[in-house]
């Protein structure tokens, strides 16, 4: 408790003025005769011990109502802030602004953040010349002035003319700390943190309470001086406006082609406390693609709703999804998300030569599993050539080259092939009568194994009087991701027939890391993968043609080898998705690193970071941390073998489309033992000011306290005092009141 | 009518005029034929008529007075009608208080000494005096003579209050004075050992006097109704006491209670009238209703 009129405090002084009456009453008692003393010597005797103890207790009481008299009359005040911004001495401020996503959204008859800043203007203006203050925002671009305090409000006024509400989560947590750390250095009397927030809670996740029962005594110097630093919260968030938030947008691309469906699924969150109906637009590339129906939100729930779209074209896509309707906020009523798709998928199917008539072709079902019904757009892209014409063929441009039942190919072009697997391309042999196991076992020596997934053996078809006239594809590989989508029902792979086919040593020291994708009823593989750097190698043992197989005619055929190529794709789906303010992260290839990186925000003004430290040592990783603003982020990776872009979706956090607010008992127990005041209205401090500098006020307390004393003392001295009815009973004289009567004496009979 | 004399103020003896004292139970020379006069046989004279009560020697009785009037009266003789009272009055310092009573305690009892000498005189009974303090300070055998009358009036406006208290051992050295059965008026504030005062008491009746006690009080020692601080001074002492009187009245009415109830009780218990009274209350109302009430009894 301080008190705002201390001088008052001498008229408890006037609690003497009892004792001293009490002292000048008894110097100056009547003197009188009496008969005789021995009846009151005994009375007095009787009732000292009595009296003495209703003396002090009523002299205690009347001493007590002047003290609290006194003591009301010197405007005591008492604050839960540990001591009150005295005037006359020099105070510390640090303003921390919250201008998170959710302070952007409309409440009341503005925008919060409008209010927060007017809260800030009042705060500045509630300084004396000598104060210090300093200011925090707790998202966007950093000002080389934040967090410092200074005697003139100047610069702090300056951050707040260009303040705005950022994309990001505000982490009020780091902020406090910071004020604290930097107000414990500042030696001034008074110091105070004003958090201007609309206490949604996620903003207070990072700060956690102190083991419960610490007090202030417990702890050491340093962080006794931090605690000591009250908070007080300037709340903002009074009644928002209805807000439907897009909180999330996840793009499903089962294979990244143009003209391929892709699937992006929207969540809605309605923070209102009523239903409420919007639209959902897509765009790609800036052009409005699909529209949406009217979508039903229910009240403080979420909705999904899901966009079918194509890609009319390969190649990198900006895509956005955009909330039609006027609500709360416009900050969080759009998502951004980067794509990559395929224009199509070139594949070379090679076969040895060209037959005049089709059917006759090694590749016939080949070609027709990989050549669209005529007139209909298809992802995949078949080149046929023949083995000749792949050696004057730019292998790079095809996803995959099938190789049909040809011969081993010259050293020219085992060259090329390896090449061409090395840089990232899949190569398929498909057997038949050309291939003899010894001459590709040569052919692929020649290639330092790189273009067979492993040795071949022999040819293999069933002996006469074996009773077998073919094998059975028995299983597949359940774990593979294109295998997998075949094994229902089994009958999909177990009617296959395999008459002939080649024998693959799965074995063999180089066939390390080999993967078996079907096998034979007899145990044997029919038909492998192995990677090979950058590419993947398969081998089929048995033909694309009915000669050694009845694949072709199966049901499995087509499926299984258009999965095949699409899954041969490997290309990255949806760009690096991040929330806004959280870095951009590049890891950076040491084989093949860049020497610039270089990031194009969507506003266009390009940043360079450098991939090597101060002392020139390459690093692993660049950060960029200046993504304010939602929206694609091109990273280009430059000055290296092999320059490279990628992109990142940068977007607003989720949670800021949940207001809810913490529940200020929790606020305050989290901040135990150090102080916390509420600040009641944020669009006029004053009464906050009121109550930083004197407190609450007791007066009315101490004046109620005087009453009841003053009331007590009237009933307790009366309790004291000899009733007046027994006065008239105690007369014993001859006309004493006996049991009422008056009598006259009655001589001794 | 100016009676002559302080303490004999007319309107008391109109109010006593047709009282009489008349001694109860043994006294020397009433003549109740129950005991022999000694001076039986020596000038014995004749000297008046009274009506015959219970108790009468019915050799007495005057049957000519009987035969003319039809109602029986006693002859009586000159030593027989001769009640002897001893009026005792106390005049220590106690006696000497005044609260806002027209007179002291003292003064009270000088006018209720003169108007009993008087009614005693009256009546032809012999009447003495004796006031003591700490010692006897005056002692007037009991006459009837109207001179003596006039001698006791005039010591009684000369008495001055005296010192302490000390009742008991008048009264024993009293007791042992009177020969002759009396009837003893003793007129006193009784501060002093109830105890021991009531075996003074006891002394006068084993030597079977009578013993009337007037006890007499100042209304504000039965009151007690002072309000502020008071230095209160023994009048006899001169002790000093600094007590707030409100808060121990109760405490000092019930000492006084027990003081006064312990003289009712024990007087009763020994055949001796015991009249409280105090100075507010007119002596002669006082005597007047207390004679009225004894001689119907």
């Amino acid at each position: 408790m301080t008190f705002l009129a201390p001088l008052f405090l001498l008229a408890t002084l006037a609690a003497v003025i009892p004792v001293i009456l009490h002292l000048i009453n008894r110097q100056r008692a009547k003197d009188l005769p009496f008969p005789t003393l021995r009846f009151l010597r005994i009375a007095a005797q009787k009732t000292r011990r009595r009296r003495r103890i209703q003396d002090m207790f009523l002299l205690l009481v009347r001493m007590a109502a002047l003290i609290l008299i006194a003591l009301g009359l010197a405007k005591p005040t008492v604050t839960k802030l540990g001591s009150l911004l005295g005037a006359g001495s020099s105070t510390g401020v640090m303003i921390i602004l919250d201008n998170s996503a959710s302070m952007g959204v409309v409440d009341g008859e503005r925008v919060r953040f409008e209010t927060a800043l007017g809260a800030a203007r009042q705060i500045l203006d509630e300084l004396r010349d000598g104060d210090y203050v300093g200011l925090f925002l707790t998202g966007g671009p950093r000002f080389p002035e934040e967090g410092k305090l200074d005697r003139s409000p100047d610069k702090v006024f300056q951050i707040l003319n260009q303040a705005a509400p950022s994309y990001e989560r505000a982490d009020l947590a780091v902020r406090i700390r910071q004020s604290r750390k930097a107000l414990a250095k500042l030696d001034v009397r008074n110091k105070l943190i004003y958090v201007i927030t609309d206490m949604q809670a996620a903003c207070w996740e990072g700060y956690e309470s102190l083991p419960e029962g610490t007090r202030l005594e417990d702890l050491d110097e340093e962080q006794r001086k931090e605690l000591r630093i009250p908070v007080v919260i300037v709340d903002c968030q009074q009644s928002p406006k209805p807000n439907v938030a897009i909180q999330n947008v996840t793009a499903e691309a089962t294979v990244p082609v143009a003209g391929v469906p892709i699937k992006a699924d929207v969540l809605l969150y309605n923070a209102s406390s009523a239903p409420q109906q919007r639209h959902l637009e897509l765009y790609i590339d800036g052009v409005r693609e699909v529209s949406s129906p009217a979508i039903e939100i229910p009240a403080e729930g979420t909705k999904e709703f899901s966009f079918q779209f194509r890609f009319r074209t390969g190649g990198r896509h900006r895509c956005e999804v955009r909330l039609v309707g006027e609500d709360g906020s416009t900050m969080d009523d759009r998502r951004f998300f980067a794509m990559e798709v395929n224009q199509n998928i070139p594949i070379a199917i090679v076969k040895a030569q060209a037959h005049e008539i089709a059917y006759l072709d090694d590749t016939f079902y080949l070609e027709r599993a990989f050549t669209p019904t005529s007139g209909q757009d298809w992802a995949l892209k078949p080149r046929i050539l023949t083995l000749a014409e792949l050696t004057s063929e730019n292998l790079s441009q095809y996803l995959a080259v099938f190789l049909v039942n040809v011969p081993a190919p010259t050293a020219g072009l085992v060259e090329r092939l390896r090449d061409y697997v090395q840089h990232g391309g899949n190569l398929v042999w498909i057997s038949g009568e050309n291939v003899r196991p010894a001459e590709y076992n040569a052919m692929n020596e020649q290639a330092q194994g790189k273009l067979l997934p492993a040795p071949l053996l022999d040819v293999r078809e069933p002996e006469p009087g074996s009773g077998r006239e073919s094998w059975l594809i028995s299983s597949l590989d359940r774990e593979h991701k294109t295998m997998k989508l075949f094994l229902e029902p089994a009958t999909l792979y177990q009617t296959v027939l395999v008459y002939k086919y080649v024998r693959i040593d799965e074995r063999a020291p180089e066939a390390g890391g080999v993967r078996v994708l079907a096998r034979l009823d007899d145990g044997q593989p029919i038909f492998v993968e192995r990677p090979v750097e950058r590419g993947r190698v398969y081998f089929l043992g048995t033909s694309a043609h009915v000669g050694w197989t009845n694949l072709p005619l199966k049901p499995l055929f087509l499926p299984l080898f258009v999965r095949l190529s699409f899954d041969m794709l490997g290309v990255e789906q949806a760009q690096a998705s991040i929330l806004a303010g959280h870095p951009i992260v590049v890891h950076l290839d040491q084989e093949q690193r860049p020497s610039i990186v270089e990031v194009v925000p969507p506003s266009g003004q390009r940043t360079q970071l450098p991939t090597t430290d101060s002392q020139g040592s390459p690093l692993a990783e660049v950060r960029f941390h200046e993504t304010y603003e939602p929206g694609i982020y091109t990273v280009k990776l430059l000055g290296g073998p092999q320059p490279k872009e990628r992109w990142y979706s940068v977007n607003i956090d989720p949670e800021e489309a949940n207001t809810a607010k913490i529940d200020r008992a929790e606020l305050e127990k989290r901040f135990s033992p150090a102080g916390l005041v509420f600040a009641e209205n944020p669009e006029d401090l004053s009464s906050t000011f009121k109550l930083l500098h004197e407190g609450e006020s007791l007066w009315e307390t101490f004046l109620w306290a005087v009453l009841i004393v003053l009331v007590f003392e009237t009933f307790v001295s009366n309790y004291f005092s000899p009733k007046r009815e027994e006065e008239e009973l105690q007369y014993l004289g001859p006309y004493a009141a006996r049991r009422g009567r008056r009598t006259a004496p009655l001589a001794a009979s | 009518m100016d009676t002559g004399y302080r303490f004999l103020e007319p309107e008391a003896l109109a109010r006593v005029k047709n009282l009489s004292m008349v001694a109860r139970g043994v006294v020397e020379g009433f003549i109740s034929g129950l005991h022999a006069s000694p001076y039986k046989g020596f000038s014995v004279e004749f000297a008046e008529h009274r009506e015959y009560v219970p108790g009468d020697d019915p050799r007495h009785l005057d049957y000519k007075m009987l035969a003319r009037t039809e109602r029986l009266y006693i002859k009586q003789y000159e030593e027989e009608t001769n009640m002897r009272v001893q009026i005792l009055l106390d005049t220590s310092g106690s006696m000497n208080y005044r609260h806002e009573a027209r007179i002291t305690k003292l003064e009270y009892g000088c006018y209720l000494t003169a108007v009993l000498s008087y009614l005693m005189i009256r009546q032809q009974d012999s009447v003495g005096l004796t006031t003591f303090d700490t010692e006897l300070r005056l002692d007037m055998p009991p006459r009837s003579s109207p001179r003596h009358f006039n001698e006791m009036m005039r010591q009684l406006e000369a008495i001055q209050p005296g010192g302490e208290t000390n009742i008991a051992e008048t009264l024993h050295r009293l007791a042992n004075r009177f020969k002759r059965r009396c009837l003893i008026v003793l007129i006193s504030d009784l501060y002093d050992e109830p105890e021991e005062v009531m075996r003074g008491l006891h002394h006068f009746r084993h030597r079977r006097h009578e013993v009337i006690v007037f006890h007499v009080f100042d209304k504000a020692e039965l009151e007690f109704s002072f309000k502020d601080t008071v230095a209160f001074h023994d009048l006899e002492t001169d002790e000093r006491i600094q007590i707030d009187p409100t808060y121990v009245r109760d405490a000092y009415l019930e000492q006084i209670r027990e003081f006064t109830e312990t003289y009712r009780r024990e007087c009763a218990e020994s055949q001796i009238d015991y009249i409280m009274t105090d100075t507010s209350v007119p002596y002669d109302f006082m005597l007047s209703r207390y004679l009225a009430k004894r001689n119907r009894l």
